[in-house]
């Protein structure tokens, strides 16, 4: 068996699933799209067009329950990374999206991010072995704010062989992304079959779908790109003041959300990745809390075990600004949970400052302490062979395993650090008494001088930068007027 | 006898209703409406920002107090605000243009109005032209800018920039999770608030004078 962390009951989340079928049909959903209402009309739905508000019967929420896949594949560029979101295993992957600030890596100051930190950080998850895929987490202060967006999908797509996920702010950019993934694949057909990338795709607590959000969310699910539902319902100011009310509100977004991308493309991939989070009531301000965690778990339990979809929570996270026993204990705490909920996408490598910081060293301490959390929920069989009756009859009482063939063969699966010190005090002393961040520094310099991932293909890649022209000078264009 | 202790603790209970039912039945009986408002409900909002910055209270209770000094003013206003003369400053607020990230600018906004601020807040997604004209048409004092984003953050450059050229002399206030105090003056902002205890401070520091 696995070690594995639930949290209501059937029961409970029989009720939460009524509510929300209650506030759909009662309350509504507010959606600022004119193609999303339409499409909620023509289905059923009531629509009252000047408050843009849509009440949802339940036999749309049952129907897209029905046709929603209840599994996930997750292409990358390099095939020997595909997997599947089966709601089984967490995987890991790097956090938020274009994080505007990070701290240096040679300096220790914190700075704006420019184009060249995010080949970095792309480089460096591309390397690490825990990150199962590459979220395009570093904003590029530098360039035009127009073509931001486009320039990290591509920096990204050049710079791993792993999958990606990403975000569009209209149906637009969400275009031009489909299309470089398509020349990359190989085809729409290809595309949908092993969608190289996923995309986070907002709604506005409480209860409100954006129209660039959604419209955009809708257009890649015609792509059959993954689109993570994301809203951030936060207890007392976007959601009610209790973790079940606010749960309620995250379940009712999600499932708006669902009925809209089913009905606009039946069986579009979708993810459960509604990130409810604590706060801080003196600012307001999102915060890492035991609330955000205990969320996390709520969210696993609605999305695995009541709607049987993979879902998303935060992992990583922290709001230390810098790399302190708090970072530490945060990430920790937070990466164990994702683990125990099986959470399909488990985000945050290298974040800092709630999503508003980012550094270089943390990716490589979260990818320590992802394979530490990971060994956790590894599946553990009771057999003969793990009961190792036989190895224990031969070694008796007060004798040793270590010349055992057992011990030889099995050993080798226990955890071992990476970067951790494990050392006696005097080696410790003797290779320099480093603390931690300084040994990820070090990781850091080593990965950037010696790793360099496969290239897109030649031929391809022209083709890449074609579309990617002819995107740039489209948007700058739609910017301008 | 005028009970102005009551008008104050209820206030400073966030007891909208309370309130509203009290500053009636205090200017019904005759009471000096400014009286009331100094000495009641503006005597309670400095008592309710002394307990949030000693950590007694937080955003719900300053925000339900904010809610109840509403109502009582709503009582007030048309009192004291007699002929044209604005009693209270004007505060423009929004999200700026791209970006629809609100909770901020709304708690922003609140605050300001249990400072005593008249607030029109436009919403998220705000095109420069709509700031320009809530400003005329209200005569603001103060334009209270949020973006969340760091490719929105540039759109307050080019509000500041069309005020100017508008000849609209207005101070201006920016804030926002990715902003630093750095970004404002190189925009040519008149003031940044890191949160919205700071921000109403630096409000009313900007149109004292
Ligand atoms: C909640 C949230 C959302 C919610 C917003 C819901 C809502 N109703 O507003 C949702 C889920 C919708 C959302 C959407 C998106 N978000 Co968002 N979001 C956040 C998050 C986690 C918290 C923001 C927040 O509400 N904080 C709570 C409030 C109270 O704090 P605040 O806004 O900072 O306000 C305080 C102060 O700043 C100040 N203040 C604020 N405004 C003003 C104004 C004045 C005049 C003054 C003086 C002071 C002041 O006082 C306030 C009160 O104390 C931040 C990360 C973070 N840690 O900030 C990301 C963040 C801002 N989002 C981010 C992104 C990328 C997005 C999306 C593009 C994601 C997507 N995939 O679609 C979309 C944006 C779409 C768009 N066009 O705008 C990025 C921005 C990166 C960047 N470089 O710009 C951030 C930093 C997170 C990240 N790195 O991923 N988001």
């Amino acid at each position: 068996m696995k070690a594995r962390l639930t949290w209501f009951s059937d029961d409970e989340m029989a009720r939460i699933h009524e509510a929300s079928l209650k506030v759909l049909a009662s309350v509504g959903i507010r959606a600022d799209s004119k193609k999303a209402l339409d499409i909620l009309k023509a289905n059923g739905a009531k629509v009252n067009y000047d408050t843009n508000i849509a009440f949802i019967p339940r036999n749309l929420v049952e129907e897209a329950l029905e046709v929603m896949p209840k599994t996930v594949v997750y292409g990358a560029r390099n095939p020997k990374y595909d997997y599947i979101l089966d709601k089984k295993k967490a995987h890991f992957t790097a956090d938020g999206f274009a994080i505007p600030y990070i701290v240096d890596w040679e300096t220790g100051e914190r700075r704006e991010s420019r184009s060249e930190d995010l080949v970095r950080m792309v480089r460096i998850a591309d390397y690490l072995d825990n990150y199962d895929e590459v979220w395009v987490a570093l904003a590029s202060g530098d360039l035009p704010t127009p073509i931001q967006g486009i320039t990290s999908f591509v920096t990204a797509l050049r710079n791993t062989e792993k999958h990606i996920s990403h975000e569009a702010l209209d149906a637009d950019e969400a275009k031009f992304m489909i299309e470089i993934a398509t020349t990359i694949v190989g085809g729409r057909k290809e595309l949908k079959k092993r969608p190289l990338f996923s995309v986070e795709q907002s709604v506005v607590s409480p209860l409100k779908l954006d129209e660039g959000a959604v419209e955009a969310a809708m257009e890649f699910g015609a792509a059959g790109i993954p689109v993570l539902c994301c809203g951030m319902p936060i207890p007392g100011t976007t959601a009610p003041a209790t973790i079940i009310g606010t749960m309620l509100i995250a379940n009712t977004e999600w499932l708006a959300q669902l009925v809209v991308l089913q009905l606009a493309n039946p069986g579009a991939p979708v993810i459960y990745a509604q990130i409810p989070c604590g706060a801080n009531y003196s600012t307001g301000a999102v915060i890492e809390s035991p609330e955000s965690l205990l969320f996390r778990v709520g969210v696993a339990d609605m999305a695995h075990r009541c709607y049987d979809v993979p879902c998303m929570g935060y992992g990583a996270n922290t709001s230390a600004k810098l790399l302190d026993i708090q970072a530490g204990n945060e990430k920790g705490q937070s990466l164990l949970v994702g683990a125990l909920v099986a959470s399909d996408v488990l985000p945050g490598g290298g974040e800092l400052d709630d999503a508003l910081c980012y550094s270089l060293e943390a990716m490589v301490i979260d990818n320590e302490i992802a394979g530490e959390v990971f060994r956790f929920v590894e599946n553990f069989e009771v057999n003969d062979d793990t009961l190792a009756l036989d190895v224990i009859r031969e070694v008796g009482p007060g004798g040793h395993f270590l010349e055992q063939q057992h011990t030889l063969e099995n050993y080798k699966n226990m955890w071992r650090a990476t970067i951790s010190d494990k050392e006696t005090f005097a080696s410790w002393k003797e290779s320099g008494a480093k603390p931690l961040d300084n040994v990820a520094a070090e990781k850091v310099r080593e990965i950037l001088a010696t790793h360099t991932p496969q290239p897109i293909p030649e031929d391809i890649d022209k083709e890449v930068s074609r579309i990617y022209e002819k995107a740039k000078s489209e948007l700058l264009r739609k910017a301008e007027a | 006898m005028l009970d102005l202790v009551e008008i104050r603790d209820s206030v400073i209970n966030g007891a909208r209703n309370e309130v509203r039912d009290l500053v009636e039945k205090a200017v019904g009986e005759g009471g000096d409406a400014q009286k009331i408002l100094n000495e009641g409900l503006v005597a309670a909002i400095n008592v309710v920002g002394d307990k949030f910055e000693k950590g007694e209270f937080f955003l719900p209770e300053l925000v339900m107090s904010a809610a109840a000094m509403r109502e009582g003013l709503k009582i007030l206003r048309p009192l004291l605000e007699q002929g044209n003369v604005k009693l209270f400053k004007v505060a423009v607020i929004g999200t700026v243009r791209g970006d629809i990230h609100d909770i901020g600018k709304s708690i922003v906004g609140i605050m300001l109005e249990g400072a005593g601020f008249s607030v029109i807040d436009l919403g998220v997604d705000v095109e420069t032209d709509r700031f320009i004209e809530a400003i005329r048409q209200n005569n603001a004092d103060l334009l209270g800018m949020s973006a969340l984003l760091t490719t929105t953050m540039e759109n307050m450059r080019g509000v500041i920039g069309a005020l100017k050229k508008a000849g609209l002399n207005i101070k201006t206030m920016v804030g926002g999770a990715p902003l630093t105090e750095q970004f404002a003056n190189e925009i040519g902002a008149d003031g940044y608030a890191p949160n919205a205890a700071s921000a109403v401070r630096k409000a009313s520091e900007l149109v004292k004078g």
